[in-house]
């Protein structure tokens, strides 16, 4: 045989030339290739490339703009017959529209809730310059994540600003535990998040007041700097301000007053730092004693301002310098580290104790992110998959269309506008539906949407964006394929050759279906396993009223014994207890010292420990297994300055066994107090964190909750309870606010956030299968149809219905077998993963897997069937005399 | 009116056209100007000459018959036109009449 000229290079002079030239150029080139060829053929094809990459210069390129003018009727044209084709098929259109539909709103949805997430605090003006300073107390030379604490000491911002030339500015914020109620003109508000600041924080965080001066706002004692919301709770909404609030004074807690200094701008919600108010540092000083030179009070956010352009690496690196000179002397156990945390990042990447509030997750972000794309995967694959099913359908219609002239561009551009239009369908229809669903979303994200891509315009946008990436991910394929085919190819050939690509696209839905179905298996499974898992204590009937907010430690006494007193009385009442904190709440209500150890043990011994003070009837009430010793009571006047600790805090001491460890003295910072009973170790915090060494301190200085225990009593008796406990109230407090929750609603709030995205993923993953499902129905009762003569010619044969409908069915199931073998895997990685949030989780159990198989098989065998019985239950005689 | 100015090589291909009279072709003038030039000569050069030619007006061109050699393409024949032909004779004219004008030199 004759040697060929390359064909690429053919190709490409085809591609690039101009008409006119390209006959007489292709024909030199190819008689001086022939005339090479006879010698070398190998140095003939490689000249021959090189002739033609000579001559792809601007004499003979093509001109490449359209050489057909834009017509107007033509384009009116080319919709016309395409919204024809489209309203012929309604089934096809629908299925598409709907699957497409729903994968827009749940992508949409999903990038609403992860930008929310990942743009938090990004919004501050000099965000990449401010960094929050965290510590931990460790034995290694490093900072230890263990022993972390988000908080930091007073003394470090000054210190710190003084040695380092590249911190700009720091500021202290100190949160306010106790209950904090402000009074204005017989108004009473509690506010929850106070905190106390230096007056650097405007310059820090770069707010903006709408009233006052910030460079003066939080400079002298007793001022108060109130954000927008709060303002309005005192003095009515913005608009209806007569005079500035400046200069107005509140009570604080009824013990003594705040003049407003400023007023803040709205301040949006992705924050990690929410707060009401801030009171002036200069107050808590006076309040509550000067902590400026006190190493160990770790009670202070530190964030820091640094020079433009200082990276998180160069700080970090000054700061490990400071920590070291700092440590020379400090004994192995007192050394102190500390860790850069860009402002930006704390929300998602800080998962130390003492947050100012719950972080988020990233890797349920990532979870969602992955199933949004996954859906519009699926969508578009259904839409390239019944397409590409079709072609041969429409064979004839194009080979009609060629005959009569159409050329490639105008066929593959009428393709590319049925897509289109389909693609626009859906994404209206998309539109509307993230419209008229945005407030239910709203709800079951609890507000964790980005505001402004709920704006309707940013919507419309983002639709349409998705519009047009669908039409060209999910329309060239299918058009280059209607293309190729040609009239004489036959339907069958045509059906077989395109079979994997439609098995594959089978195949990637499926196993994302099985993937969403386990997921949902899991996610529940570890919700139920934690609202159900045996927390230590008991949850039931109890009812807790929030302490009245009272600084002098006497008077609290006073107020509690008065209450309990009464309340004892009530029928119905158990116990009442005090406490500075409850399991499941708020776990800044927690104490955190150092310096605790057995008695006479070396300085270097004494650990920090997790705290809270109780009075003789919080074990009670709260069910705490007593391991050794008995638990407080008020007969027992020894109690009085005992504590109890944690199975793991004894193990901590060193002591052996529960029974060593009663008597055994405790020094805390020169008190020595006494073991008088070790408990069993129970979750104070959520199971996303390990249990923790605990120690309770029978001495309620800083009462911040009311437990009452009542008798299993019936919905009425609860609310009349409840009325008859706020009479009391009234008399013994009557300045402070009355306010009280079940304890059980309250344990059930820290599941609120596993419990949303459990809610979203739930969702997702019915909505994914939906429309796989919707995919495999279409494409079934495609495919039916183009093998109706072969279920006629088998029944014909003496085939029953049920076998002709086992045979059709059972075509999927190799795909589905591949599906979970690829599946089941990738999920078990993943939420793998995912349980590694939770220091206590489930695990995934193999009927969890088997579960998903068979909803999977169900599934698809329901849909598939439900088609295919009724093509074979046909007459063959009408079917195979068409 | 003035004939368009034309560059060396567009002029040696040109003369090969005009030499080859109707029966010139891309390959026939990349043989003929290799056989007289004795170096080989890129045939996209030949190409764009021709196609710049035939924009100023120098040469016209016709398509052959089909053939079975050139894997079935027609070949493009070139002829001179009128304009090409006094182009030639004014470089012609111009060069004999400055040749003329040299002097004796003796280099002995």
């Amino acid at each position: 045989m004759q040697v060929q000229p390359p064909k690429t290079a053919l190709r490409f002079l085809r591609w690039f030339c101009r008409r006119d030239y390209l006959e007489e150029i292709e024909g030199d080139l190819i008689e001086i290739f022939e005339s090479h060829a006879i010698d070398r053929p190998q140095s003939a094809r490689r000249k021959f490339w090189w002739q033609v990459l000579l001559h792809f210069r601007p004499d003979f390129i093509r001109s490449f703009s359209s050489n057909q003018t834009i017509n107007p009727d033509m384009f009116l044209s080319t919709f016309k017959q395409a919204s024809r084709t489209l309203t012929k098929n309604k089934i096809y259109t629908s299925i598409n529209v709907i699957g497409l539909a729903l994968a827009i709103v749940s992508g949409i949805f999903v990038y609403q809730y992860v930008r929310f997430e990942t743009s938090y605090d990004s919004f501050h003006p000099h965000a990449n310059q401010v960094f929050r300073i965290a510590t931990s107390y460790s034995e290694t030379e490093t900072f230890d994540f263990d022993n972390a604490d988000a908080m930091n000491a007073a003394p470090f911002g000054p210190a710190i600003k003084e040695e380092l030339a590249l911190v700009e500015e720091y500021v202290r914020l100190a949160p306010e535990y106790g209950r904090v109620v402000f009074q204005y003109d017989g108004r009473k508000f509690d506010e929850s998040k106070v905190y106390w600041a230096d007056n650097s924080f405007f310059d820090v965080f770069g707010l903006q007041l709408i009233e006052g001066d910030p460079q003066t706002a939080l400079q002298i004692p007793n001022n108060v700097v109130l954000s927008l919301e709060a303002a309005e709770r005192y003095f009515g909404p913005r608009e209806d301000w007569q005079d500035s609030p400046i200069g107005k004074t509140l009570r604080v807690s009824d013990l003594f007053d705040v003049q407003v200094s400023g007023v803040l701008e709205k301040i949006p919600a992705n924050t990690h730092l929410k707060f009401s108010a801030m009171i002036s540092f200069p107050t808590f000083i006076a309040l509550q004693g000067d902590p400026t030179n006190n190493w160990d009070w770790n009670d202070f956010y530190a964030y820091l301002k640094v020079e433009p352009g200082v990276t998180m690496d160069q700080l970090q690196h000054e700061l490990d310098r400071f920590a070291m000179v700092r440590n020379r002397d400090a004994a192995p156990g007192l050394k102190k580290y500390y860790l850069a945390q860009p402002l930006p990042s704390i929300h998602l990447e800080s998962k130390l104790p003492y947050e100012t509030e719950e972080s988020g997750d990233k890797k349920s972000l990532m979870i969602l992110t992955l199933i949004a794309i996954f859906m519009l995967a699926i969508a578009w694959a259904n839409y390239v998959n019944l397409a590409t099913a079709k072609a041969n359908d429409r064979a004839e219609e194009v080979g009609v269309r060629k005959i009569l002239g159409a050329g490639k561009r105008s066929l593959m551009s009428l393709f590319m506008v049925e897509t289109f239009l389909i693609n626009l369908f859906a994404g209206v229809v998309a539109f509307s539906l993230i419209l008229s669903l945005q407030p239910w979303v709203g709800q079951i994200a609890d507000g964790h949407l980005d505001a402004a891509l709920q704006h309707p315009g940013m919507v419309a946008i983002c639709c349409l964006l998705a519009v047009f990436v669908g039409t060209l991910v999910s329309g060239i394929y299918p058009a280059m394929a209607q293309l190729r085919l040609s009239l004489q190819r036959s339907k069958q050939q045509g059906v077989r050759r395109k079979a994997w690509l439609r098995g594959s696209l089978i195949l990637l839905q499926n196993t994302a279906s099985i993937v969403f179905v386990i997921s949902a298996f899991v996610i529940f499974k570890q919700l139920k396993f934690m609202q159900s898992m045996d927390v230590g204590f008991s949850k039931e009937q109890k009812l807790v009223l929030k302490g009245p907010p009272v600084y002098q430690d006497s008077l609290e006494n006073v107020l509690f014994t008065t209450f309990r007193k009464q309340a004892m009385q009530l029928a119905g009442i158990d116990d009442v207890a005090a406490s500075g904190a409850i399991p499941g709440r708020n776990y800044l209500d927690l104490n955190s010292w150092g310096g605790i150890g057995l008695e006479g043990a070396d300085p270097s011994e004494l650990q920090a420990f997790s705290n809270y003070e109780i009075d003789d009837s919080y074990m009670h009430v709260y069910g705490m297994e007593v391991l050794a010793g008995e638990a407080f009571s008020r007969e027992n006047p020894a109690d009085d300055l005992g504590i109890a600790v944690s199975e793991s805090a004894m193990r901590r001491f060193g002591l052996k066994s529960p029974s060593e460890a009663i008597g055994q003295r405790i020094n805390y910072q020169d008190e020595i107090v006494e073991i008088r009973s070790v408990f069993r170790d129970y979750h104070h915090k959520s199971p996303h964190y390990a249990m923790e060494p605990m120690i309770l301190w029978n001495n309620p200085r800083n009462i911040l909750y009311y437990t009452i225990q009542y008798n299993d009593l019936a919905s009425a008796d609860v609310s009349s309870l409840v009325a008859d406990v706020e009479s009391i109230w009234r008399q013994v407090a009557p300045n402070a606010p009355f306010d009280y929750f079940f304890y059980d609603d309250q344990f059930d709030q820290q599941f609120k956030a596993d419990q949303r995205l459990g809610q979203i993923v739930l969702i997702l993953c019915i909505l994914a299968v939906i429309i796989a499902c919707i995919g495999l129905l279409g494409l079934t009762s495609y495919l039916v149809i183009v093998r109706r003569k072969e279920i006629g010619v088998r029944k014909v044969l003496g085939a029953s219905v049920a076998q002709v409908v086992g045979k059709l069915s059972m075509s999927f199931m190799p795909w589905i077998v591949f599906a979970c073998l690829m599946g089941i895997p990738l999920a078990v990685i993943l939420l793998d993963h995912w349980l590694d949030n939770f220091a206590y989780h489930t695990t995934i159990s193999v009927r969890i897997i088997l579960k998903s198989i068979a909803i999977l098989i169900v599934i698809s065998l329901f849909s598939v069937s439900a088609i295919t019985s009724r093509a074979a239950s046909e007459n063959p005689a009408e079917v195979l005399s068409e | 009116m003035n004939s368009p100015s034309i560059g060396e090589f567009e002029e040696l291909v040109l003369l090969t056209v005009a030499a080859q009279h109707d029966e010139a072709y891309g390959v026939s003038i990349k043989s003929a100007l290799e056989e007289h030039l004795g170096k080989n000569v890129n045939v996209s050069a030949i190409h764009v000459a021709l196609k710049r030619m035939k924009d100023k007006g120098l040469v016209e061109s016709r398509f052959g018959g089909i053939t079975n050699d050139r894997g079935g393409r027609r070949k493009k024949f070139y002829v001179i036109t009128m304009l090409g032909k006094k182009a030639l004779d004014r470089q012609f004219e111009l060069r004999t009449s400055l040749y003329q004008a040299i002097p004796k030199i003796n280099f002995g």
